[in-house]
């Protein structure tokens, strides 16, 4: 097993044992979802919403945490990219998961027109936040900052009007656009350009997070 | 313990008292005769008691050194060179120009009053962060024991040992191994032990030596390695850092407390980077 996949497993069953944390994650897609199950379209688009939100959390606590640990791991020959790696594959383990359960309940309860595009719309969210929760942890200095950068973008989600340009600066428009494309057809959402968006937020974010996490300290140089 | 486990555990105890082999293996052997002639069911552990203890009665009575011999300094070999490093923070000079080599088998002792720049130097000797001016060399695999910190609450310690291991080139079932044999020296039980944050602060500070020492990097950088820790655990400490350094290995420690002056074979003293003075290094 690599180095990598050791940090992935240990990730995992480092998350699975904060039950609250876990509770939660699984909870707050559920409640929006069950508030707004009037119709398909908006029950899908909160449920997505909810695990944009609590995905990306986790994955800003989580790159927070492995600060504590990280430093004894890179002297004991840990190289940067495998911890990063390793983390990150962890944590979209859980996300995918995680988004197909969720998947699985609207499969089961909603008539939505294409059940297969419903599926992509979650995997895209799933990915997309690992990536935006991880580039924050690896930006912000403290757990507090991070949380209210991630509450910025949610409420900034939750309230913009779709239909402005400037909302594509928003990481999860992709989510918003595809949703849409599954739920209401081509005519109102785009395929491509909401998947061009997720692969482009995905690249900015990885960005972010290798530099965040590479400058905040210059690594050892030694054997 | 079983008995094999005491009779191992009275060797490594006497090698650490600076028995020799022939002499360690014969003490070893007559305590296990003395058990074959026990009564049926007598168990080491009652019948000689803790084996720490036993091998301090033994190895007084044989009149080994108790600690190890110090460094030979004589080869110009080195595990970590600082020449002349500094380091501030946003201005405020935290380390003045501070030199330091560390040989094979030697032991440093950073000491200072608060603010003196032990962990600064400290980190910087790891890498973990860049001086300001002048330069660090290692030439071996380091393992670092911090002050606080360094652990994930939600992972056990076997956990950790496994991935600190495998980085320095253990399988993981060897991994676990060495680091239940860490633990032990240190006087705790690393199998079945709950996740990290349900551990004691002083069972988690030898969490860490154990992480620092697995997988038997050649230099050990410990900063305030004693928090948490009750006397007979820093006598541990000591006695494994040493059997370490015996094998070639290298430590830089620092503390608050004089005992470290006794157990040190170098104190380097550092003084409060306002003080011109700096850091004057005092060897023995």
């Amino acid at each position: 097993m690599t180095l990598a996949a050791i940090h992935a497993r240990l990730t995992v069953r480092g998350l699975l044992r904060r039950r609250l944390p876990v509770a939660v994650l699984v909870l707050l897609p559920v409640a929006l979802y069950l508030a707004s199950h009037d119709t398909v379209g908006r029950s899908v688009r909160a449920l997505v919403f909810g695990i944009s939100w609590a995905v990306s959390t986790v994955a800003l606590f989580s790159t927070l945490a492995a600060r504590e640990l990280e430093p004894g791991l890179w002297l004991a020959g840990h190289r940067r990219r495998e911890l990063t790696a390793g983390r990150t594959a962890g944590l979209l383990a859980l996300a995918l998961v995680l988004s197909a359960g969720f998947w699985a309940m609207v499969a089961l309860d909603q008539p939505v027109r294409s059940i297969g595009a419903v599926a992509l719309d979650f995997a895209v969210t799933a990915v997309v936040a690992v990536a935006f929760g991880s580039a924050v942890g690896a930006l912000v200095k403290a757990e507090l900052e991070g949380a209210l950068v991630l509450f910025l973008f949610a409420g900034l989600q939750a309230v913009a009007n779709p239909f402005d340009g400037w909302t594509r600066a928003l990481p999860f428009w992709s989510s918003r656009e595809l949703g849409t494309w599954a739920v209401d057809g081509p005519a109102q959402g785009s395929l491509a350009g909401g998947s061009l968006h997720a692969v482009a937020t995905v690249v900015v974010c990885l960005a972010a997070t290798v530099l965040g996490t590479w400058g905040r300290r210059r690594l050892p140089s030694g054997p | 313990m079983n008995d094999a486990d005491w009779l191992a555990a009275l060797d490594h105890e006497l090698a650490l008292r600076g028995m020799t082999g022939s002499d360690r293996a014969e003490a070893v052997l007559e305590a296990e005769a003395h058990l074959a002639d026990s009564e049926p069911g007598a168990v080491a552990r009652e019948l000689f008691g803790p084996p720490d203890r036993y091998a301090d009665d033994l190895a007084q009575a044989s009149g080994a050194p108790g600690r190890r011999r110090p460094p030979d300094g004589t080869t110009g070999a080195w595990l970590l060179q600082a020449d002349r490093v500094t380091r501030s923070y946003r201005g405020r000079p935290a380390l003045s120009p501070t030199s330091l080599t560390v040989a094979p088998g030697q032991v440093v002792a950073l000491v200072g009053p608060n603010g003196a720049g032990k962990s600064t130097l400290l980190r910087l000797l790891a890498g973990l962060e860049p001086p300001d001016g002048g330069t660090v060399s290692r030439r071996a695999a380091t393992g670092w024991v911090p002050q606080s910190g360094g652990l994930d609450p939600f992972l056990r310690p076997v956990e950790h040992v496994e991935l600190f291991g495998v980085a320095r080139g253990l399988s993981r079932a060897d991994a676990r191994r060495q680091g239940e044999r860490l633990a032990r020296h240190l006087g705790w039980e690393l199998t079945g032990a709950p996740v990290v944050g349900r551990l004691s602060g002083g069972t988690a500070q030898k969490l860490r030596m154990v992480l620092a020492l697995v997988g038997t990097p050649r230099l050990i950088l410990a900063d305030e390695p004693y928090q948490g820790l009750d006397t007979d655990s820093t006598r541990r400490f000591w006695e494994l850092l040493w059997s370490v350094c015996e094998d070639g290995a290298g430590a830089v420690v620092s503390s608050h407390d004089p005992e470290v002056l006794r157990r040190a074979d170098t104190v380097l003293e550092l003084q409060p980077a306002v003080e011109p003075a700096g850091a004057q290094g005092v060897g023995r």
